[in-house]
């Protein structure tokens, strides 16, 4: 493949759900513990929602943070069938506490003991009503890396099933007025169980059919080096791929898909400037060979910043925007 | 070193009573008749000085009216409760729940000049953590020494009990940090921003070993403690990084005499990824997380995830004298474990350990997320489970 030539931006993203602010935090504490109405910590969501929303100027997607979610899987262990209600109480009984790889938050492991089963709305359900939306979803290899199963053969036909549930649900998430799913692989990044896989199957499912018209999917690969990642998903028909530019060597980088280049630190406290964004988006666009079309975003989600560093960051993407238009 | 087979503990954290937490509120009729109640079942003498006939207890008074001095006490009287409660449900090794601590890793970086508060991220369901960033060197404050110290000498003061005091670890105060100062100094030095990362944590774990950890060690050892934890819920995280965090936990306890239990507690990780570094650690005793996946009714090795238990056979391959703290309370779950299925777990532990004495009983982690009748019970059964063990043993 011959290095780009015409490089053309098609705008910024987020790479993932974030954080939610230090007041939305002491409201959901206050609900635990039994100080605090439910319809308060709500109203913290809301209002972190619309910041973030304000902040995401000149982006190609919008994403409303799906700070509600918690973790990636809990909409999906609580509203489709197949998973196992442990005979423990509230969010217990989705599954234990299980470390979210290298960080310092968890998830709750869910258990598949039955086939997955959906009516086709809960991922709609589960998510806020945004114009010209992204919708976060975790990858098949990293859904099948996460989940418990006791259920499926095999992780292919884990992945399969996976994919079809959520092929079922695109109908509705696409009427709620979503334009972009981002299918999120942190388990590669991770080196979490990649067994002997050379290819993450699965996506064809959204194709041509489903997904084919009008909205875009990608797959995002946080904290790996692209050039190892994209030859797991090249074959695939995804719209475009996303790698970790902090993690990636772009001399190695060889996709026919457009790139979702994420530049901004999702591990780091401090801001980055305009002149740093500037210069390693041309050093992608000089060392890759790509298809030419290139969007900017973080490298992995912004959940591991607080709030308001995650807003800066957000703001900092925007203004590259800005500048490229 | 070795008491006998099966020595019970807690891990740390116990709940901050509702009383404890709300220095500042006005008397709450509920919150006193939960601490009269809580005391008069533990035996707390101290319990009058919360609530009395005269109404001149400390949670009665109005909150206008209760100084520093008074807050200090209430503190206090927190940590005497949860000495009791351990004592009660019949522990070896006891502590103070932590009740002076706000969080385990709020506490320390609040105690460590060079950190800075960055704001709060969510660790799970309604649970956040505060999150620092390393701006400059980092060390221990002097002031955090002294409350380690007064801290150690106040349970020993209150318990004839072994006092087993705990600190959390170099790696997870580096690994939950933003370690921009040792980040930027690598990327003065040339480093490009991949290169940068791997240098500044390695920098970064390393200062909080020798230079927050190591000092607060050696002043409890010089104060008596005859085992002191170090907790590393971050270990494992980075398997590249196993090699640092063993010589972290070196680096921590070094000078510290040989009579001296160095315990390191590790949780919710892929253990097996230490290895083969962990075995240059010189710690004695690893507390470790077990039962967070299985049944708390019936124990089957197939019901528990046995890329959990495979650590007490990796201690053996790599010939490890050291004692095991098996987890066998999930800290996450109301659900009471049974003594029968804590001594199957147990026994099921002993036989790949090989010796029962070097097994010893802990719940998974902290019960701060427990309410304190559920971890009561909870370290009851512990204790209970334990006892049929050691019967089972012949011990």
């Amino acid at each position: 493949m011959e290095k780009n030539k015409s490089p053309k931006y098609l705008g910024a993203m987020l790479a993932g759900p974030i954080s939610r602010s230090d007041k939305t935090a002491a409201l959901h504490r206050a609900f635990r513990d039994g100080i605090g109405m439910m319809e308060n910590f709500e109203g913290g969501i809301a209002r972190d929602r619309s910041e973030l929303i304000s902040a995401q100027e000149n982006f190609a997607f919008i994403s409303g943070g799906q700070a509600d979610w918690l973790d990636l899987l809990r909409p999906l262990a609580k509203g489709l069938g197949g998973f196992e209600r442990r005979q423990s109480a509230g969010e217990d009984a989705i599954g234990p506490v299980t470390r979210w790889f290298r960080t310092n938050s968890f998830y709750r492991k869910p258990t598949i003991i039955e086939k997955l089963q959906t009516n086709g709305r809960e991922l709609a359900n589960a998510l806020p009503d945004v114009k010209n939306g992204v919708a976060f979803l975790l990858g098949p290899h990293s859904f099948g890396s996460l989940v418990e199963n006791k259920h499926y053969g095999d992780r292919h036909s884990l992945m399969d099933a996976y994919m079809e549930v959520v092929a079922a649900n695109m109908p509705a998430v696409m009427d709620k007025g979503y334009k972009c799913i981002l299918f999120l692989e942190p388990s590669v990044g991770y080196g979490m169980s990649t067994g002997a896989f050379t290819k993450i199957e699965g996506y064809e499912k959204l194709y041509p059919g489903v997904c084919g018209k009008g909205m875009k999917i990608g797959s995002h690969f946080p904290l790996a080096d692209g050039a190892k990642a994209l030859p797991l998903v090249e074959g695939t028909p995804l719209d475009f791929v996303g790698i970790d530019g902090i993690h990636s060597d772009f001399g190695k980088i060889s996709t026919s898909k457009d790139v979702l280049i994420g530049l901004v630190d999702g591990a780091r406290a401090g801001i980055e400037s305009g002149a740093h964004i500037e210069k390693e988006a041309a050093r992608f666009i000089a060392n890759a060979k790509f298809s030419g079309g290139y969007y900017i975003g973080p490298n992995d989600r912004l959940f591991d910043v607080p709030f308001g560093i995650a807003i800066e960051k957000i703001r900092a993407l925007s203004q590259y925007g800005e500048k490229i238009k | 070193m070795r008491e006998k087979a099966f020595i019970t503990q807690e891990i740390g954290s116990i709940q901050r009573p509702i009383w404890r937490q709300k220095l500042d509120a006005q008397p709450n009729p509920e919150w006193i008749a939960q601490a009269m109640d809580w005391g008069k079942r533990l035996g707390v003498d101290e319990a009058y000085e919360l609530a009395n006939g005269n109404k001149t207890g400390l949670l009665q008074k109005r909150a206008i009216e209760r100084g520093a001095e008074d807050k200090e006490r209430i503190i206090e009287i927190a940590s005497i409760y949860v000495i009791r409660m351990l004592e009660s449900a019949g522990l070896d090794r006891v502590f103070n729940g932590e009740q002076p601590r706000t969080e385990m890793y709020d506490f320390l970086a609040k105690n460590t000049s060079g950190i800075e508060t960055a704001g709060v991220l969510n660790s799970f369901d309604a649970n956040y953590f505060r999150k620092g960033i390393v701006n400059g060197k980092v060390m221990v404050k002097e002031d955090g020494i002294a409350f380690f110290e007064s801290e150690y000498n106040f349970v020993s003061k209150h318990t004839k009990k072994i006092v087993k005091p705990c600190l959390t670890g170099p790696y997870t105060m580096a690994d939950w940090s933003y370690i921009e100062h040792y980040r930027k100094a690598s990327e003065l030095r040339g480093a490009g921003p991949s290169q940068a990362l791997k240098d500044g944590r390695r920098d970064a774990i390393m200062a909080f070993a020798n230079d927050v950890l190591n000092p607060i060690v050696k002043r409890l050892s010089s104060a008596g403690a005859k085992v002191i934890q170090i907790d590393e819920p971050a270990a494992a995280t980075k398997e590249a990084e196993s090699e640092v965090f063993t010589q972290s936990i070196n680096a921590s306890f070094e000078g510290i005499p040989s009579g001296v239990e160095k315990a390191v507690h590790l949780c919710y990780s892929n253990y097996s990824s230490l290895f083969p570094a962990l075995a240059d650690c010189k710690a004695n005793s690893y507390l470790v997380e077990f039962t967070n996946h299985a049944s708390p009714t019936n124990f089957k090795p197939d019901q528990v995830s046995p890329e959990t238990f495979k650590i007490l056979e990796l201690f053996g391959e790599y010939s490890m004298d050291v004692d095991i703290g098996v987890g066998v309370i999930d800290i996450h779950s109301d659900l009471i474990e049974t003594p029968q299925v804590i001594c199957d777990r147990l026994l099921y532990a002993a036989k790949l350990v090989g010796d029962p004495t070097r097994v010893q009983v802990n719940p998974d982690c902290g019960l701060r997320t427990r309410r304190w009748v559920v971890a009561y019970e909870k370290l009851r059964n512990m204790v209970l489970g334990s006892e049929m063990a050691r019967k089972e043993v012949g011990d």
